[in-house]
Formats: C-alpha cells, structure tokens, sequence
C-alpha cells in the first residue's frame, strides 16, 4: 500500500515539475538548473536580464562559499536589470552535491566544472550569447586557472576579477607589507592604536621565506577584520539578504552549504595555499578588467597591479576604488557598476 | 549504498505486508506536513507497528497513574520540495519508545531513523559526457543512505484519531567528502481506519 501511495506521490512531483518550460529567457529571469561533471551536481542559479544575451558568470569566493551570497544588495540589482547573472557552486561548495572523494577535490577538477558550465551556458542559451565570467577572491584564483588553461578563455568575452587572489605566496607578503604600512599611517593619526600594534606586531615576526598556513589564516582574519577599523571605507547595502531568507527561502540553503564548505579536504586547501600563477598570465589575452579596493587587506591591491603588469590582453583595464576593501561591490556599487557596464558594452 | 536501501525497502514492505492483516484493526496510519528545514514543504505517510507494549502503574493517593511503554518499528515515506534547488524522496524505518498517558492519551516517542533519501536535482541536469558532448538529462538524482534521530510528541485524542508533532536531525553519508546537515518539522495526524 505505501509502496502505491509513494508512487503516486512522485508522479505527482513529476508531472508538476515537466510543466515548467526550459528555459525561459525574458528581461525578468529567474531560473535554475544542474551541471553534472563526473561525479559532482553543480547547481546554476540564473536571475536577471537574459534578453539582453549578456551574460556574467559568478565564480564565488572563498574557498567554501556559494555563488548565492553575492546575490542581494545594489550592485546584483542594478547587473541584472542589464545582463543575466549566473550564480553557481563551486565542487563539494554551497548547494552541490555528489558522492566525490578527497582526489575529486582539485583546482583543476574546479576548471574543469567552469569549462563545461560555459559550454552548458551557451548550449542552454545559444552560441550567440555573450558570456563574461567575473571572479571575486577566490574566485579570481579559480577563474584565472581557468583562463590560463589551454584555450578555454576564448569561449569568454571577457574577464573580470574582483580582488582576486592569482598567487597567495605573493598575497601574504604583500598584506604584511600592507598592514606595516598602512598600520605606521592609522598608528600616527591616533586610530585604533592597540589594534594595529598587535597586528603590526604579528606581522613582523613573520618568516616571509617560511610562512606556514596557520600565519596565512591568521593574517586572512585580520584582513577581514580590519574593515572595521577603517574609516575610510563607504557602506551601502550588502549582499545580506536578512536572516529569514538566508536561512529559510530558496533556493539557497546556507546551512547545508557552510557544513560543506568546512570539510573541504586539507589536500584542497593545501594546494590553494600553494597557488602561484603570476608566471602564467601573460597567456591571458582576452579583454580584462580589474577591479580593486584600495583599502583590500583580504588581497592586496598589489596583486591587481600584478595581473595588470603581466596579462598580455591588449584590453586590459585596472580600477582601484577609494573608499573599498575587500568587496568593492558592497563599499561603492555605482561606481563598480557603472565600469563593469562600460566594459561589458565595448566588449561583448 | 542499493544494498542498503533495498533491505530499507524490504523492511518497510515486509511490516506494511505482514501488518496487513490486522492493520485495519490497530495500526494507525500517519499523514503529514514534512517540512525539509521547516519550510520547504512535503507529505509524509507511515504506519506504526508495536512490536512489544507493556504497561506500567503508579498508584497515587487519588488515583491511578497508568502509562502504556512500548517499542515500535515505523515505516514511512515522504517527499518534499526545495523550490528551484532540489526534490527529496525519502523512504525511512524507525525504531522506537513510545510513551503514553492513558488519562488525556499524551504521549512521547524517541526514535532512531534508517533512510534512504534520493535527491532530484531541480530543472535539466547538463551531464558532460566523456567525449565531450553535453546530455540533457530530466530530474537527474542521486541517492544517500540518511539515519536521523526523532523526538515525537502527540494525542491520541480518541481510539479512531490522534494528532503529532515530530522534530527530526540527520544527516546524508557519503554527502561530497563527508556529510549533511538536515532537519525536518512534520505536523500530522494519525488515523485507526479499523475504528471508523
């Protein structure tokens, strides 16, 4: 009897579910779908303008985060009355699943789910798309992998990273000389004097040839927390989108996505921690732009001078935004807006 | 991972089968709202089968106390959905204490859950296949063996209908490189069709 009953259920769910028509582009989007590569199911949330046949791809921090997060406060509302914006999960990350193990989880498993999302994009939508892939933190690491593997860049029209971490060895010099630096000016002009001297203190004592993956996590905190102390930096709405709807409302289910995020493999971590690519971005030729807060002590604006120094792209734009830190988006949306929107509009 | 939710299956079917006979008579049949998280909403139906019942007497200056015990064995099935993210179809078997009060039929049951739940992926499933190619796929699914711990308070208000309440945690194995995080709400009702 249950076993009838339970059929009957599922033909039930199957017949509402095969009512919704794939896809359904229109200047209000607002759809999902899966990427199955091997043994992981990639979720793509799209929301946003799919008229326009501009689409971005969200390559989402961390690593352990999920393209959602960066769903939510001016700078997404203002993209996707433009584009269509696409929001996925990264491997063993946010809302994917799959039955995978610890030699599942690479960077170059990572590429390789982006290439075949970008394939899946433009068969789910068509070849005449225009796809721009933008990468913030993280994601700038795992998007520039990508653009330097063999030719997959060129399915894109554009690239855009958002304080992206191209090389993390690089990185933690750089945020000691940063938070040395910038500390010295905040400790002279009075600010937040015990703070900085601890920080400075800590920094200092670094072994710049030896530097151990618990130092790299503690200066990676300081660096969040930092934002805090500085005055210099603009607020507006973030990508917050409430305590109900972050817990409660779909499709985003932050709980599962956190508790996946931490059992990340220590192998993963361990190579993330290793990644260095400055050497290899001079194989980047596709229009470019980067983006940078000022005041980005997570990664230092140095590393975006860096990908500016060394990609060979003959359209390459870096933007350095005063008044930011670490998610530009959140600090000034207009402005970082209003570059994207100019870079999109000449490139695409 | 089939193995196990074969035995799941055949546990169920074989207590649903056996319990036929006199299931009209005294199994009650639940029907309720499964909320994955609370809110993504679901129906859950099951049955209850006490596979040893004893009672126990207090004797108070007034009156006497009378508490009906027993183990039970619960299968069950539900569904739910998790708008534009997934659907869950979970095939389960719970083993259990329950606890009742003859007075008012306020009861509370503990109890260890044994799942199957096969996950259906929202919308088409783009699957890359080796050569390269790209297959679109209708509700692709995989499937994670799901134990739970439940905690149950109800009424059985009168011999032919009862109400409940049941919390759930569990977790999917085998979930990525580790597990989930999952909780459930069902609000339902139990119903003796034998006393109808």
């Amino acid at each position: 009897m249950l076993g009838k009953i339970g059929s009957l259920l599922v033909f039930v769910v199957l017949i509402l579910a095969s009512c919704q028509k794939e896809p359904a582009v229109s200047t209000q989007m607002e759809e999902s779908f899966y990427i199955r590569n091997g043994q992981a199911d990639i979720p793509a949330f799209v929301y946003g303008n799919g008229a326009s046949k501009v689409f971005i791809l969200v390559v989402h921090g961390g690593p352990g985060g999920n393209g959602l997060e960066y769903r939510g406060g001016t700078y997404s509302e203002q993209l996707e009355e433009k584009y269509a914006m696409v929001y996925t999960d990264q491997r063993h990350q946010g809302n994917s699943h799959g039955h995978l193990s610890e030699g599942d989880i690479t960077i170059d498993a990572m590429v390789e789910d982006l290439h075949l999302t970008v394939k899946t994009l433009k068969a789910r939508y068509g070849n005449d798309i225009s796809l721009f892939m933008m990468g913030h933190s993280w994601g700038g690491t795992l998007g520039t992998a990508y653009m330097i593997k063999e030719d997959y860049q060129h399915e894109l029209a554009g690239w855009i990273e958002v304080d992206g971490a191209h090389d993390i060895p690089l990185l933690n010099i750089e945020l000691i000389k940063m938070i040395q630096t910038i500390g010295a000016e905040e400790i002279t002009a009075g600010n937040n004097i015990s703070d900085w001297n601890e920080m400075i203190d800590f920094v200092t004592a670094i072994d710049t040839n030896n530097i151990t993956s618990d130092q790299s996590g503690v200066m990676n905190a300081y660096g969040h927390s930092i934002e805090d102390l500085l005055s210099q930096l603009h607020h507006s709405d973030g990508a917050s989108a409430g305590i109900l709807t972050s817990l409660f409302l779909p499709p985003n289910n932050p709980a599962i996505s956190s508790l996946s995020g931490i059992q990340l493999p220590q192998a993963f971590m361990n190579e993330v921690e290793a990644k260095a690519m400055t050497n290899d971005l001079h194989k980047i030729t596709i229009p470019t732009l980067l983006q940078w807060g000022k005041y980005d002590f997570v990664v230092p604006p140095a590393l975006g001078y860096s990908a500016f120094d060394n990609i060979s792209s003959a359209d390459k734009y870096l933007k350095i935004y005063e008044h930011s830190a670490h998610s530009p988006m959140n600090n000034e949306p207009d402005l970082f807006v209003a570059d994207i929107v100019s870079f999109i509009e000449t490139h695409k | 991972m089939k193995k196990i939710s074969l035995i799941l299956l055949l546990i169920g079917i074989n207590f649903s089968v056996n319990a036929q006979s006199d299931f009209l008579e005294q199994k009650p049949i639940s029907i309720s709202y499964f909320g994955h998280y609370y809110l993504h909403p679901g129906l859950k139906i099951g049955t209850q089968y006490d596979w040893k019942t004893w009672e126990k007497r207090k004797e108070r200056k007034k009156r006497t106390i009378v508490k009906t015990k027993s183990l039970f064995i619960s299968p069950q099935i539900g569904f739910y959905v998790h708008p534009k993210n997934h659907a869950g179809l979970l095939v389960n078997v719970d083993f259990g204490y329950q606890r009742i009060k003859d007075k008012h039929g306020f009861y509370q049951a503990y109890s260890i859950g044994l799942g199957y739940m096969t996950q259906f992926n929202s919308g088409t499933t783009y699957v890359g296949e080796s050569d390269g190619s790209i297959t679109a796929k209708k509700w692709a699914s995989r499937a994670y063996f799901m134990p739970s711990l439940n905690l149950e308070l109800g009424q059985q208000i009168n011999d032919k209908i009862g109400w409940y309440v049941k919390g759930t945690l569990a977790s999917k194995l085998f979930y990525n490189t580790g597990v989930s995080a999952e909780t459930f709400l069902e609000l339902g009702m139990k119903f003796n069709l034998g006393k109808f």
